[in-house]
């Protein structure tokens, strides 16, 4: 049903309603915005990046191909972005400061204090281990855990094999573990501390 | 042995992504047990899983669409701009063809009937010679009113014979003094 309305709005834009555009815009800037906050693990960045995303996506929706996801071709869009904005960073890291973390009110389920302040420790440390990954390995477990795209997908999307995704989303999950070896998991939450 | 790591590790892999049936997942969990190492291994796997799905999707700022949307009709009216500068330009570019036809047409008429008339070129020539012979007479008359003044008052001509080296080399005495040998020197030296 949301690919339907997303392929008009997609004909509606081409013929020259912004609206439509808008529309898109609204339906998928939460989706858009945390690949993009993931993966750069800085808010302004995030808003910058994904804001940039649907520029590019707006400027070569001639090129979309309708048979595919919106959300998977935007996706696909912001990721390339994103990388190339760790390259860059990488190229001209002039900040020695660490990345600060999230607000608290990142995430929108938290309805007590004390739940809020739970929710940005795990945050925190979440993003901290994502931050120690590749951007490659990071990417995939972004797009498996909070897309629940599938192996096909995210290969589709990263114009590479599904054994590849799935080679790579294993190394980028041992890779984590091997973190928490030489990390305290915080109680956040009996079923992660028991399982 | 190496491809039984394999097999393992695409087991506990398949087994996070619930892709595992109930029999796969029984002998993944005996094949854990049979080591600690293994076990513990496995803990934590389940414990990133745990962690990752943990997690909600991050939210943006309220006005994150409103920007997008606001940068779209920005970008919009910079290229409109731009194809009306461009649009402009070529007609300049037009204008300028046709008009330098015509008046290069016209300069080349102009400067083809200058030549080809005798009576134009004798002209002009006549004007040089005439300004020519103008500026020689100046110079010439110059020299003369200044031997006549030298013949007239000689004595003016030793005043400045000895004033002239005098008045150069107080100059020279005071540029000294006043540090411009040391100044000439640093000049050298950058």
């Amino acid at each position: 049903m949301s690919e339907d309305t997303d392929a008009l709005w997609v004909q509606q834009t081409l013929a020259g309603d912004q609206h439509a555009f808008g529309e898109l815009v609204l339906r998928y800037e939460r989706d858009v915005f945390n690949l993009a906050y993931r993966m750069l693990n800085d808010r302004g960045e995030a808003e910058d990046a994904a804001q940039e995303a649907f520029l590019r996506a707006y400027a070569n929706l001639e090129r979309y191909d309708p048979s595919r996801s919106f959300k998977t071709w935007v996706l696909s869009i912001t990721s390339n972005h994103c990388i190339d904005r760790i390259r860059r960073r990488r190229l001209t890291w002039l900040s020695l400061e660490e990345p600060l973390p999230p607000h608290p009110a990142l995430t929108s389920d938290t309805p007590s204090p004390e739940e809020a302040t739970v929710a940005h420790e795990r945050e925190v440390f979440v993003q901290g281990l994502l931050d120690e990954l590749s951007p490659d390995y990071r990417l995939v477990v972004v797009l498996r855990y909070w897309y629940d795209l599938s192996y096909a997908e995210i290969a589709e999307m990263l114009d590479t094999t599904e054994s590849a995704i799935k080679s790579r989303l294993f190394r980028a999950r041992q890779a984590l573990a091997d973190q928490l070896e030489s990390q305290s998991i915080p109680a956040f939450d009996p079923a992660l501390e028991g399982s | 042995m190496v491809d039984d790591r394999s097999k393992f590790e695409q087991s506990m892999n398949s087994a996070l992504d619930h892709e595992l049936s109930e029999e796969e997942l029984h002998a993944l969990q005996e094949q854990v047990e049979e080591s600690p190492a293994a076990a513990d291994n496995w803990k934590r796997l389940r414990q990133v899983d745990a962690l990752l799905r943990s997690l909600p999707l991050a939210v943006p700022a309220d006005s994150l669409a409103g920007k997008v949307m606001a940068a779209i009709a920005a970008q919009q009216i910079a290229e409109l701009a731009r194809r009306r500068h461009g649009l402009g330009l070529a007609l300049g570019l037009v204008a300028a063809a046709l008009l330098t036809v015509p008046l290069l047409s016209a300069l080349v008429l102009l400067l083809v009937s200058t030549i080809t008339n005798p009576g134009t070129i004798a002209a002009i020539l006549q004007g040089a010679a005439a300004v020519t012979s103008y500026v020689v007479d100046l110079v010439a008359d110059l020299g003369r009113q200044l031997r006549s003044l030298a013949s007239d008052t000689p004595a003016l001509l030793a005043l400045l014979t000895a004033v002239i080296p005098m008045s150069m080399l107080w100059g020279w005495l005071v540029w000294y003094l006043l540090g411009g040998s040391r100044l000439a020197g640093d000049k050298d030296v950058l």
